[in-house]
Order: C-alpha cells, then sequence, then structure tokens
C-alpha cells in the first residue's frame, strides 16, 4: 500500500492487529440483495438475528461508503455489469461475500440468463452456500470473513 | 347452450373469417382466431362481451408442428368471472408478424414486448416494442425451441488431494505429497517472520512468477 | 437475427437524457428503495415527476426455459422461485395445473393444508411488505416489527416443510409431508391469537400517524377503470373499489367457499388505501386459517397414483413400488397431452400459470402470469404530477418483487 509494506514487520504488527480488529467490528455491506436470498438477509438484520450485534446494521446504498458487498441473489446477464461496477466504485479495503448458491456458483439456474457463480466478474472472499442460507449459516460466513480480516496482513496489496 | 357458442356465433355474423375453431379444453374455453382479423374480434369481445381484462399473452413454440407458434391471450370478464382463452396460430418464419391488441387492452404493452422478447414475434402497431428482459443488444429469442438452455458443463472430479475421499468421507486423509496450500485450513498462511512470497494463485503465471512455496503446481500441471 | 424493423436503440425519445426544462434521472437498479433491482428512469421537472419508466431484466432467471429441463416434479423447486415472497402460491398454481393436466383429484387434507400454508404465505408476503413499505419512507421499526413476527411464521414453514423460503412443499398430488397434531395445536393455541394481537399493534402504529397518512392519502390514485385496462388485479385492483378476489369465485379449485371471509375493499384507491385493504386483509387470513384448523379433516395428505412416489414403507415389500418409484424419478410422471391455465389469488393479485404438455415425463412450455408484471404497468400512470419522493411510496405501495416481474 504505502510506507507500511517497507517498515520492517515488528514496527507495523500491533497497528495492524489493532486495525484489523477496528475493520473487522464495524464492517459496513452495501445494499446487493437481489433476489430471495436478500430476504434472508434482511432476517438477518432482524431481531432475532441480530446482525447490528458485529456493528453490520448500517447497510449502505452509496458504494462509497461500504465495505463489505454481500451478493445475494442470483446475478443474471443484465445486472453483471452493474455489479461489476459497483464493485468498482467501492473503497478498499473491500471483501465480498458470495451468499447462497446461485451467487456462488448458478445455483439450480444453469442455463443462459444466470451468470454461473459472481466470482466470474469480482473475486469473492467467503461463499456461503444455501438456497436460501438461513440467517445463522450467512453469520458464520460473516464470521469467517472476520478471522480473514483480522488475519489480513496490513502489508500485503491485494492482487487484482 | 355454453357461451363459447355465443362468442363464435356473433364474431361469426360480423367477421366471417376471424374464428378458425371453438373449443373447451380441460375447463378452459379457447377460440382460434385469425391473425388479420384478431383486433376485431377483440374489439367485439371485449365490448359486447365485457371481456375487459387482458390477464396475460403467452406464446408457445410447437416445432415440429406446422403452424408452428400460438400465441394466446387470456381474457377475463370481471362481472361474471368468465375466462377465455383467444388463439392465434402463426407459421414458422423467421420474425412472424401479427397485430398489436394495445389499442384494445392497453395492458397488451409490456406482455407484447415480453413475447416479441422471447419469441421474435412482431407485433404490428405497438408504439415501442423493444426487448424488455433480455439486456438490449442480445442476439436470438431464448423461449425458442432451437435456442439453447445454456449454462455451463458441470463435472464432478475427485479431488486428489485427499485419499479415500469420495469413498468413505470421514476416513479421508492427505495424499502423499502433503495437501496443497489452498486446500488448507490456513489457506498456507505464512508468519511475519517467515514470509517467503505472495502464494502461488496470487502470483500471475504469465509474468513468469515464481511459486516458491506451493506444492500445488505441479500437481496442478499434472491433472491438467 | 430476426430481421425486425424496430427503431435502433438511441433514436425514440425515451433515449435521450436532457431535453429542455426536463431532466432525465436514473433511479437504479441498485437502490435502497426500488424493491429489488428494478431502474426507473425518471423524467422530472424539478421534483415534479412527468413520466417514468420501469426497466426490468436485471433479475431474469430462465424460470420458464429452466422448466422444460426439469421433470414435473422438479419444476415445483424451480417455479417457487418465481415470485419468492409467496413461495407456496407459485407451487399450488403449477400443481393445480398439472393435477388438471392429468385429470387427478387431490385429497380433502391436502386441500386444507395447502389453504392453511396460503393464507401464511399471504401473511408472511404482506409483513414483508409492510416492513419494507416503512423501511422506504422512514417508519424504519416497522420493519423490526414486521420481520419479527415473520420469524415466528418462518420457524412454523421450518417445522411443517422443512425450509423456510421456498419450500417444494405442495407436490402434484398432495403436499409431500403431513401436518402433524402439535403443529395444529401450535396454530391454534400460539400463532393466532399471538398474530391477531399483533396486527391490532401494527394498526395502531401507522394508520392514525399523522406523517404515514400525510404520505399516502391522496397520493397515487387509482382510477378503477384504468386498473381494469391494464390488467391489474389484487390488494391493487381492490383499493380501487373492486371486489375481485378469486377465492370468491365458484369455480376456484380449493374450497374457500366453505370458510366465511370478507373481500376489504378500498374507496378511492391511493396509497393509504392500499394500505388499509393489506392491513385488512392480514385480519382475513388469519379467519381463514383458524377455520381451516378447527375443521382440518383426515384422510391421506396425496393421492396415490402415477405423479406420486409411493409410500417408502412400501418399497422393501412391494415389487411394483419399486419401478414405480424408478421409473418416476428417472423419467418423471407421464401427463397427457393439454394446455392449461390456471388462476391463483397470491398477495399480489393473480398468478396465471399456463402449462403445456405433449405427454411426455417433462413439460412443453410453462409460462407465469406475473401479477407484479401488470401491475407495475400502473406506475408511469399514477404517479404523473407527484414528487420524486412520493414516487417511492407508490411504489411501496404497488408492492411489486422483481422475482416475479422478471421470471
Amino acid at each position: 500500500m504505502g510506507l507500511e509494506e517497507r517498515l520492517p514487520a515488528v514496527l507495523t504488527l500491533n497497528a495492524e492487529k489493532l486495525i484489523n480488529w477496528a475493520r473487522k467490528n464495524s464492517v459496513w455491506p452495501a445494499t446487493f440483495g437481489l433476489a430471495c436470498c436478500a430476504i434472508e438477509m434482511m432476517q438477518t438484520v432482524a431481531p432475532r438475528h441480530d446482525l447490528a450485534r458485529y456493528g453490520m446494521e448500517r447497510f449502505s446504498a452509496s458504494p462509497r461508503q461500504a465495505d463489505l458487498m454481500i451478493v445475494a441473489g442470483r446475478v443474471s446477464q443484465k445486472m453483471a455489469p452493474v455489479l461489476r461496477q459497483i464493485y468498482d466504485q467501492m473503497t478498499e479495503p473491500k471483501w465480498v461475500i458470495s451468499m447462497g448458491a446461485c451467487a456462488s456458483c448458478g445455483g439450480m439456474f444453469n442455463n443462459y440468463a444466470i451468470l454461473q457463480g459472481v466470482d466470474q466478474i469480482v473475486p469473492v472472499d467467503v461463499y456461503v452456500p444455501g438456497c436460501p442460507p438461513t440467517p445463522e449459516i450467512l453469520m458464520m460466513g460473516i464470521f469467517q470473513l472476520h478471522e480473514k480480516i483480522q488475519k489480513m496482513p496490513l502489508r500485503l496489496g491485494r492482487a487484482h | 347452450m355454453s357461451p363459447l357458442t355465443d362468442y363464435h356465433a356473433r364474431i361469426r355474423e360480423s367477421i366471417p373469417e376471424a374464428v378458425l375453431e371453438a373449443r373447451t379444453e380441460l375447463g378452459n374455453e379457447i377460440l382460434v382466431v385469425d391473425a388479420e382479423h384478431l383486433v376485431p374480434a377483440a374489439t367485439l369481445l371485449r365490448d359486447e362481451f365485457g371481456f375487459e381484462m387482458l390477464l396475460d399473452i403467452s406464446g408457445v413454440d410447437w416445432v415440429p408442428r406446422e403452424p408452428r407458434y400460438d400465441v394466446n391471450y387470456h381474457l377475463l370478464a370481471l362481472d361474471d368471472n368468465r375466462r377465455l382463452r383467444v388463439k392465434v396460430q402463426l407459421p414458422d418464419v423467421e420474425a412472424p408478424h401479427l397485430p398489436s391488441v394495445i389499442e384494445v387492452w392497453p395492458a397488451a404493452d409490456w406482455h407484447e414486448r415480453e413475447v416479441y422478447d422471447f419469441f421474435g414475434f412482431v407485433f404490428d402497431g405497438h408504439p415501442y416494442l423493444r426487448r424488455i428482459f433480455m439486456p438490449d443488444e442480445w442476439i436470438g429469442h431464448p423461449l425458442r425451441k432451437d435456442y439453447p438452455v445454456g449454462g455451463v458443463p458441470v463435472e464432478y472430479r475427485i479431488e486428489p488431494a485427499y485419499v479415500g475421499a469420495n469413498i468413505v468421507p470421514s476416513r479421508a486423509r492427505p495424499a502423499a505429497g502433503g495437501v496443497p496450500a489452498r486446500l488448507r485450513r490456513d489457506r498456507g498462511r505464512q508468519s511475519h517472520w517467515t514470509w517467503t512470497g505472495p502464494p502461488a494463485s496470487d502470483v500471475r503465471r504469465e509474468a513468469g512468477g515464481a511459486p516458491a512455496s506451493d506444492e500445488a503446481t505441479p500437481e496442478e500441471k499434472a491433472k491438467e | 437475427m430476426t430481421d425486425v424493423q424496430t427503431p435502433p436503440v438511441g433514436s425514440d425519445v425515451r433515449d435521450v437524457w436532457v431535453e429542455g426544462e426536463t431532466m432525465r434521472v436514473n433511479l437504479g437498479p441498485q437502490h435502497p428503495s426500488t424493491h429489488g433491482v428494478l431502474r426507473l428512469r425518471a423524467e422530472l421537472e424539478g421534483e415534479t415527476v412527468l413520466n417514468v419508466e420501469p426497466i426490468m431484466g436485471y433479475l431474469h432467471t430462465g424460470i420458464e426455459k429452466q422448466a422444460e429441463t426439469l421433470n414435473w416434479i422438479q419444476g415445483v423447486t424451480d417455479v417457487t422461485r418465481a415470485d419468492y415472497l409467496s413461495p407456496f402460491h407459485n407451487e399450488l398454481g403449477y400443481c393445480t395445473a398439472v393435477e388438471k393436466l392429468a385429470g387427478v383429484e387431490i385429497p380433502e387434507r391436502a386441500q386444507w393444508i395447502r389453504m392453511i400454508m396460503l393464507e401464511f404465505n399471504r401473511i408472511t408476503s404482506h409483513l414483508v411488505w409492510l416492513a419494507t413499505s416503512g423501511l422506504e419512507l422512514g417508519a424504519l421499526s416497522m420493519a423490526t416489527y414486521a420481520f419479527r413476527e415473520r420469524e415466528m411464521i418462518l420457524d412454523l414453514y421450518q417445522s411443517i416443510t422443512g425450509l423456510r423460503m421456498n419450500h417444494a412443499y405442495f407436490r402434484p398430488g398432495g403436499v409431500a409431508l403431513d401436518l402433524r397434531p402439535d403443529h395444529v395445536d401450535l396454530i391454534k393455541d400460539t400463532y393466532i391469537p399471538h398474530l391477531r394481537q399483533r396486527f391490532r399493534e401494527y394498526e395502531d402504529f401507522l394508520s392514525k400517524n399523522p406523517i404515514w397518512v400525510r404520505r399516502n392519502k391522496g397520493i397515487g390514485v387509482l382510477d378503477p377503470k384504468l386498473a381494469i385496462a391494464y390488467g391489474i388485479t389484487g390488494p391493487n385492483l381492490r383499493a380501487s373499489g373492486v371486489a375481485h378476489d378469486l377465492r370468491k369465485d365458484e369455480q376456484y379449485f380449493l374450497p374457500y367457499g366453505r370458510f366465511a371471509f370478507d373481500v376489504p375493499t378500498g374507496d378511492t384507491g391511493d396509497c393509504y388505501d392500499r394500505y388499509l385493504v393489506r392491513m385488512a386483509e392480514l385480519h382475513e387470513s388469519l379467519r381463514i386459517i383458524e377455520q381451516a384448523v378447527n375443521s382440518l379433516p383426515g384422510g391421506p395428505f396425496r393421492t396415490e397414483g402415477k405423479l406420486v412416489p409411493p409410500p417408502r414403507n412400501r418399497l422393501p415389500v412391494s415389487m411394483e413400488a419399486v419401478i414405480h418409484h424408478f421409473k418416476l424419478f428417472t423419467d418423471g410422471p407421464h401427463v397427457p397431452q393439454g394446455e392449461v391455465y390456471v388462476g391463483v389469488e397470491s398477495p399480489r393479485g393473480e398468478l396465471g400459470f399456463f402449462v403445456a404438455s405433449d405427454g411426455r415425463g417433462r413439460p412443453w412450455r410453462v409460462h407465469i402470469r406475473a401479477p407484479s408484471f401488470a401491475n407495475l404497468r400502473i406506475l408511469p400512470e399514477i404517479s404523473k404530477g407527484h414528487l420524486l419522493a412520493d414516487l417511492i411510496a407508490i411504489l411501496a405501495s404497488i408492492d411489486p418483487v422483481m422475482g416475479d416481474v422478471d421470471r
């Protein structure tokens, strides 16, 4: 990224832990609910499986202020360029959770209309299976993402 | 006397060549109408028999039957819940034409666009006949029978990094030669003190990057 | 590919972005208030909407084409994801069409179970409408309350069908699993009184709220003649005063005539009337569920015969059952040739299924008449002259589901 890449590791170690802890505890998702998975994503924010406990209830409509894109639902051919544009508009650091079978691999719709996996156009960090995944499974995916964020080195830039 | 014979008789009075067939199938009443006389027949049905609501227009591709295509207009008379299906049959040409009923029922607007998008029928008289679901520059009409379903071939390969995984999953053990970094639980994470370079998957192959610590590459090469 | 003389993209006045004093604003497919991936191109003069053009297709899934590749039983799993907020209604339309084509009557208990699940689905769908409408107009706590009740009902679905959403529970010939006695007791003793009380709380919450009334009363008035001409059905039509409900039709294939319920209508057809109609429908659905569980008949939950797999306890003892099971799951049930249209009263309007069979194990054509697709057509007509903020209120009150619109 910059100066942090050239400093010896021992100087940035504690800062890295602190910064990653701060990042993982307030990930702001971008509203990218497409289909049925979006409803389960909304249920995750609902009172029972409260996502606000993890600092993630602030869904940001503007991608400039979002950290996480939860691709919740099937991505059609017409929507794919829009998805890439929203991903490009997000600022670093950014992560992508591919929620559900349709976003991960095209799901049950192996046809002309659906992109067979959103990882064809954006790099995905966590794949959450299910059709649709229940809120518990989505939260498990989010915890995996938190672990990944915690271990993310400050010095390593993303290779995309 | 069923209402179907009423409709047939009344249409035959003013537009004799319009109705080709009138039948009842599985409780649904069907009038097969000639494409040319569709609009006057539709106007008559709406004004005299109260079919004020056009519910849907659906196309069917009956290849290899001739006439190849069917366009069904599903009508509803709200007063006494009478339903009628008006069917127009179209020949097997590249772009069959038929008149638009948008003047009779404004609801036909988007339904005709949908049928044009999926089948390629041209509705003469429609003010804005464009694709509605597929992207504007899409080529082909997906719901025709000669248009493939599409998608990708799905293969279920046996992962060679684990021996026995596909036979008794609980007794799977790592194969000789180790498990590639991308399948390990820690994804080949390196600590700050022993940093040896980015994992092979991150290094672009075309640039000739050296996959230093990842044992997967010779395996993957052998697979391919 | 086709030799069609349509105007090339860019030549129509609708493709021009700024002309004179009006401005065209794009409310893109990714937007918090467009109920999914709907793109609206609004022509504005200041804040007043002169015209709005909905552009759809961002969720087109190819459900109809996919259904031609799946056999008649697998088709339920495909079709249930069209209108994902009311999956049971999709399944009902498809299964009833298959049953009509095959000439099969389902047993009474299956009909009752179907009606109970359908009315619960109407409740969950209206709860999501209530939650998202509240969210879009600023009543954020409405979403919290509505999703809390919906979570309860999703627990019930999970207990009965195995899944929270997109259940594939209705199958041709009946339902997949039976309703247990403790489910019936749960519905009778816990769900109905609790939900009844909560729905009254929701009415207290919003109906007399001055902000809610100001944002919804007089906005988006839909004339009944216009509604009928554009093929609008469901609560949108009923709020304009036309008391048309498929469940009250004697020819309807489910015996709703056995239950006493009213069809709420509105008088002016504005957003507030659409809101009141849906709130009243919540109560009516509870009435139907109560009467249905109190009169639930015994008996089988699905037919015997060609459409339905044999009970699993017969497989070890009967060779015919094994052969039937094998043929059913490899080839699919053979449904006689024909075509049929079935209309279902879904929470959004008339959901129609036009199914054509050519006599084999897979459908030849499945077409879904989507109520949201027809209902969305009315958006340009009723939002002329309103402000941009009212456009959001109108869209919320029409309650489109993009999975239904785009299929």
